[in-house]
């Protein structure tokens, strides 16, 4: 049987502020909120007031009922906040959906806002439990008193591993990098816009947490993003081209979590999205090879290329090779990859901004436009769970 | 042991689920909740067992031998008490006994360009403050290996 909610609802509107480097932006964080909220709402020829739904990342300051009283909204139905940070960035919309096709609410809107340089930086032990005080508790006891402090030294482990059992290198990790740039070049919101790299400038990058380099970690910027949510009858009566949700999917495996030690021993050469990628498939009625586009959340270049191998674009192990010669850089690969630039350099709005541009990707106006595309995958970030996913469709 | 990191680097902060664990280690053991319905061994230290969901357990002492099972090593400063130790090695070992159960730890008395997967290695306590010691790691010495080791 067909998932229930499949093509039921559509991404409707979308709109962000300007993206700078962290510290690049004096308005306050909450303000960069309502800012992408009513952008994103006046992009769907919507009226604010109509707005009744809120959905936002757990890790998300601008709370849905502060935004709602600030912003006037006549009532709101339903608020929400999916778990944890960048693997919710497709969480906010499975959300919403749910929360339409219930008709607990008839426009939602899903939203992030970061402003690191007004609260800290993810790379400063922020993301690790590690604040002020001297001692750390939860699982990071086990984890920040070994020196795992910023997230790419934690992640770099599963890149370790892969790289041990498959042969993957550093070169296959950089190839993302170069592909995330190249990118950024045709899009003037992007951060890293004018800033090409090359595959040598990735290996001369010095080392964050080896095998890690600067160009594998994802950026750390100011900015806020929104999409609007709303079923598919209304949809279509709407200013834009509507972007239909064929599949939505949220969750992990038996023994994931943010403990890696609990982990079996096939967790720590994947991202942890093998579930989410079934259920996603299924629920859209579409495989690997129906994709035309995808936008992955990037966190580090190596969980990349794991979550390529869960969405089954090659088999285990084969990310390194899938992924040379130019096969995921627009215009001419088979599988463009994160063609705004992604969270590496476009921003990182905690990969929100990645179903932006698969929504823009599926209205025809990416600035890496990818000829025809009719879906897109978005992946949330990666071994973080709760993972999320999702498959848009063009209308 | 020379300290591999500045004062002030965080410091485990013990709670009813892990006092325990912590409290062996002053005591240079090793304790692996071992499930007592099902045998399951479990880390990091929880109530449950997640295979049986029983909540008795029993305290399973390592002899601190293992594999490096992965690793990183760590260049970015991430911490002021770090600054002094860059680049410094962090692993994830697979212990021998206790049901394999994995660990993040350092290797000390190593180069970090010797340290590879598969590297044997073996507990060097680290009592870094007064009241908090450290399961740290070292190469295993060629005296302690034997048949056994592995098992
Ligand atoms: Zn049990």
């Amino acid at each position: 049987m067909a998932w229930p909610l499949r093509d039921k609802t559509c991404i409707v509107g979308v709109g962000e502020t300007e993206y700078t480097k962290w510290g690049g932006i004096a308005r306050p964080e909450f303000q960069l909120a309502l800012e992408a909220i009513l952008k994103a709402v006046d992009d769907a020829g919507l009226d604010i007031k109509d707005v009744d739904g809120l959905v936002t990342y757990a890790q998300e300051r601008s709370e849905p009922v502060a935004v709602a009283q600030a912003l006037g909204l006549r009532e709101v139905r339903y608020a929400g906040l999916y778990p944890g940070g960048g693997n919710a960035a497709c969480g906010v919309v499975h959300d919403a959906a749910m929360a339409l096709f219930s008709e607990t609410a008839d426009i939602v809107v899903c939203y992030r806002s970061r402003c690191q340089g007004q609260y800290g930086r993810s790379s400063s032990g922020v993301a690790s439990g590690v604040g002020k005080g001297d001692t750390v508790g939860g699982i990071f006891q086990f984890t920040a008193p070994f020196g795992l402090i910023a997230p790419a030294s934690v992640y770099a482990f599963e890149a370790r591993r892969h790289m041990h059992e498959y042969g993957t290198t550093s070169r296959h990790f950089g190839a993302i990098a170069v592909a995330s740039y190249k990118h950024a070049q045709q899009n003037p919101r992007a951060v890293m816009h004018g800033r090409p790299i090359t595959l040598e400038d990735h290996q001369a990058s010095r080392i964050i947490a080896d095998p890690y380099r600067l160009y594998d970690c994802c950026q750390e910027s100011d900015g806020a993003c929104a999409v609007v949510v709303t079923r598919a009858d209304r949809a279509r009566s709407l200013k834009q081209k509507p972007v239909y949700i064929t599949g939505a999917a949220l969750g992990n495996g038996t023994s994931d979590g943010l403990d890696r030690s609990r982990w079996p021993d096939t967790r720590w050469t994947s991202a942890g999205l093998v579930q989410v990628a079934e259920s996603l498939y299924r629920r859209a009625g579409l495989g690997p090879a129906d994709i035309d586009v995808a936008q992955f959340y990037e966190n580090f270049t190596g969980q990349v290329l794991m979550a390529i191998e869960d969405f089954g674009f090659c088999k285990r192990g084969e990310g390194g090779p899938f992924i040379e010669g130019g096969r995921i850089e627009w215009p001419d690969g088979d599988l463009p990859l994160n063609t705004s630039g992604g969270n590496l350099a476009e921003g990182f709005i905690h990969g929100l901004s990645l179903v932006v541009e698969g929504a823009r990707q599926m209205r025809g106006q990416s600035t890496a436009q990818v000829a025809d595309a009719e879906t897109c995958l978005v992946v949330g970030g990666p071994s973080a769970p709760p993972h999320s996913a999702l498959v848009l469709r063009a209308g | 042991m020379t300290p591999l990191f500045s004062p002030g680097m965080p410091l485990p902060a013990p709670d009813a689920v892990t006092g325990e664990f912590w409290k062996a280690c002053r005591e240079h053991r090793l304790v692996v909740q071992k499930c007592v319905a099902c045998g399951t061994h479990r880390f990091s230290p929880g109530p449950v067992c997640s295979e049986c969901h029983s909540f008795d357990y029993v305290l399973a002492e390592s002899r601190g031998v293992g594999e490096v099972f992965t690793y990183t090593i760590v260049h970015h400063v991430s911490h002021p008490a770090t600054r002094a130790a860059v680049p410094y090695n962090a692993v994830v070992v697979r212990l021998a006994d206790c049901g394999g159960v994995k660990l993040v730890s350092n290797l000390v008395d190593c180069d970090n360009d010797d340290i590879h997967v598969g590297m044997l290695v073996e507990l060097a306590w680290d009592d870094v403050t007064a009241e908090v010691t450290l399961p740290r790691f070292k190469r295993l010495s060629r005296s302690n290996i034997g048949p056994e080791t592995l098992k």
